[in-house]
């Protein structure tokens, strides 16, 4: 098991090798001029090539990558163009609010699609089993930044319940949550119902039932046992799309968040911190897979077995 | 045979599906009685309605699409069928139990087997989590386990010994009446023979009223007292294990020897019965036997035979040995 996990952080290294190289490659691509866009349009040609020398943009590529790559080993993550601050400062100040909403969002996802899936899947066709899947599918089908901005119309704006954004108390975390939570409740509410309905027509269902187990606890502890997989399975892919939802919705609500950092940065073409961001992303997606495959073995014992 | 009151007694059971291509009857007005520590051999081919018997028997048919129809079902004599819910819950594992047919499919492959059999111990037997491991340990030597591995999960186990661990849950609470469906299908030859050892100690041990649903002829010789032989939903004959194996009569069952291997007569061709058991959804009329029947009139094309005794435990239903029918079995009929 502990070799496995080694085994797993150790793949993490060209994978985040990999996601540096391809942001190079897209930022260098992309037309813009860093040193132009941090000094403005009327510094003088001297003022931008003393800039660029002075970053080393006029490496090649290889260098400059070459050059990112040992930086970050020693735990340096550059500078920002604009402001000079150090990168990794800059994303620790924001990370705790982007995590915030990132593990409120996934909770609420659960907490409201898992019991909703089961339901369904116990009630199959019935009115209860139709109108939920709908919602689901409605769910899945609207943009996040659109959900975002009709809630803000309606809670914000129309009732005045809840501030249309902003960080800091329980009630600026409401909007963002459901609107980053909602496509993700809504397919983990459907991937659960789907494998519930599989699995209730397993003979080990039958088994249990025959046993003299009520319906209920057959579900609840025979079934939820076998649908936690492809749940976690789900969640955890699903962490990734949020996580990609973050950086649109924090930027929606004004959320003081990587995601809002990063959206910034790309437009000023500050790519030390669009560097710093995605990594750190990466770093995250990649710890949560990880999370949910060594959750996996505490479900299943058939996965535990070939964790070795 | 305590009081005269059978242990298990199914009375005019009838079970309908209700799909979408149609109304599946699956279980047409079956009735038959076991004795307290006597085994029943319910014999037919597959599709018959053995499974939904059972089933039935459980109160486990799925609704929908199952629905059962009409019938009594009576354990020592209490209608099971007037039972709520929860006082079935309570039958279910303790008075009456299961081993279902695919040992494979049949455990819950997250849970230690230790778990599954605890799980029937302290629902029915209301003991300590401690007393419920020692038995749960118990019932796995009893079943030829060592009772250490109760730790261990399905997917550890072979074949024939996630049966014995099905066979295990199903004893451990010593039930009055045990349903085995095809118990040794799935094994092979020499675990067959453990296990229908083991099942035949445990009858005498508990007197377990028992019900054993195979196609198998060779383990219905080996262990039943009564054999009922099942087509399209119906007994069609019933009768003591003599009376079955060496007085069947109707031809249905005459078939079924008929497609058994003879080791004395090793020359003789099989002679496997022809045609195909009718689409429960749309049964023939007359008997439902006479598209396949090699004797078949008119009148059994038309009228459904009634259950005719032989004698006061063996019974057909068979034109042929309805008074008044007219219909005989032609030359063919005598066997041998």
């Amino acid at each position: 098991m502990y070799k496995y996990i080694l085994k797993r952080l150790l793949t993490l290294i060209p994978v985040i090798l990999g996601v540096i190289l391809i942001i190079f490659l897209i930022m260098d691509l992309t037309p813009g001029d860093p040193a132009r866009l941090v000094l403005g349009n009327m510094a003088s040609e001297e003022a931008l090539e003393s800039f660029r020398q002075e970053q080393g943009l006029n490496d090649p590529l290889p260098i400059r990558y070459g050059r990112y790559v040992l930086n970050i080993c020693r735990g340096d993550l550059g500078a920002s163009y604009k402001t000079g601050r150090s990168v990794l400062t800059e994303l620790l100040d924001r990370f705790p609010a982007s995590m915030l909403l990132a593990a409120s969002s996934i909770m609420f996802a659960l907490v409201i699609s898992v019991p909703l899936g089961i339901v369904s899947a116990v009630k199959q066709n019935s009115i209860f089993d139709n109108v939920s899947m709908v919602v689901a599918l409605l769910g899945i089908a609207m943009p996040a930044f659109w959900l975002g901005l009709i809630v803000i119309i309606a809670f914000s704006l129309n009732l005045n319940w809840l501030p249309s954004g902003g960080y800091g108390t329980f009630k600026h975390l409401i909007l963002p949550t459901f609107t980053v939570g909602a496509s993700c409740a809504a397919n983990i509410a459907r991937i659960t119902r789907s494998s519930m309905l599989e699995i209730i027509r397993q003979d080990y269902m039958r088994t249990a039932r025959a046993k003299g187990v009520s319906k209920m606890t057959v579900i609840l502890h025979h079934g939820m046992r076998n649908c936690w997989i492809p749940i976690i399975t789900v969640a955890g892919l699903q962490f990734g799309t949020l996580l990609g939802g973050i950086v649109i919705i924090e930027n929606v609500f004004a959320w003081p968040g990587v995601g809002n950092f990063l959206l910034t940065s790309i437009t000023s073409k500050d790519t030390p911190c669009v560097l710093g961001a995605i990594v750190l992303f990466t770093v995250v997606f990649s710890v949560v897979n990880l999370v949910v495959d060594i959750i996996y073995a505490f479900v299943d014992p058939r996965i535990k077995a070939q964790y070795k | 045979m305590s009081n005269g009151i059978p242990e298990l007694k199914v009375e005019n059971l009838v079970v309908h599906y209700r799909t979408e291509d149609g109304l599946v009857r699956a279980v047409n007005d079956v009735s038959f009685e076991v004795q307290r520590g006597a085994t029943m051999g319910l014999v037919g081919e597959t599709g018959a309605g053995k499974t939904t018997t059972a089933l039935a028997m459980m109160r486990l048919i799925p609704s929908p699409p199952g629905e059962m129809v009409s019938g009594r079902i009576l354990f020592a004599g209490k209608d099971i069928m007037e039972y709520s819910e929860k006082e079935m819950d309570k039958v279910r594992g303790d008075t009456v139990s299961m081993v279902f047919q695919d040992p494979m499919t049949s455990l819950n492959p997250v849970l230690t087997v230790g778990e599954q059999i605890a799980e029937v111990i302290m629902l029915h037997q209301h003991l300590s989590r401690e007393e419920a491991r020692r038995k749960t340990c118990e019932m796995l030597e009893l079943v030829g386990i060592p009772g250490a591995r109760a730790e261990e999960y399905p997917h550890q186990f072979s074949g024939g010994m996630k049966q014995r661990v099905v066979i295990a849950i199903a004893l451990a609470c010593n039930p009055q009446i045990l349903i085995a469906d095809e118990p040794t299908t799935a094994l092979d030859v020499t675990i067959q023979a453990q296990v229908l050892e083991m099942m035949r100690g445990l009858k005498k041990q508990f007197s377990t009223a028992m019900i054993l649903i195979t196609h198998d002829l060779g383990v219905v010789a080996d262990i039943c007292d009564m054999v009922a032989i099942m087509y399209a939903g119906r007994i069609i004959e019933y009768g003591t294990l003599a009376d079955i194996f060496d007085d069947f009569k109707h031809p249905y069952t005459e078939g079924l020897f008929g497609s058994l291997p003879n080791l004395q007569k090793r020359h003789e061709k099989l002679k496997p019965i022809k045609g195909l058991m009718p689409d429960p959804c749309s049964l023939p009329e007359g008997c439902y036997f006479h598209p396949r029947c090699k004797y078949a009139t008119d009148a059994c094309r038309k009228i459904r035979p009634e259950r005719t005794y032989l004698s006061e435990n063996h019974y057909v239903e068979c034109l042929a040995y309805q008074e008044g029918s007219g219909v005989t079995l032609g030359e063919e009929a005598s066997h041998e």
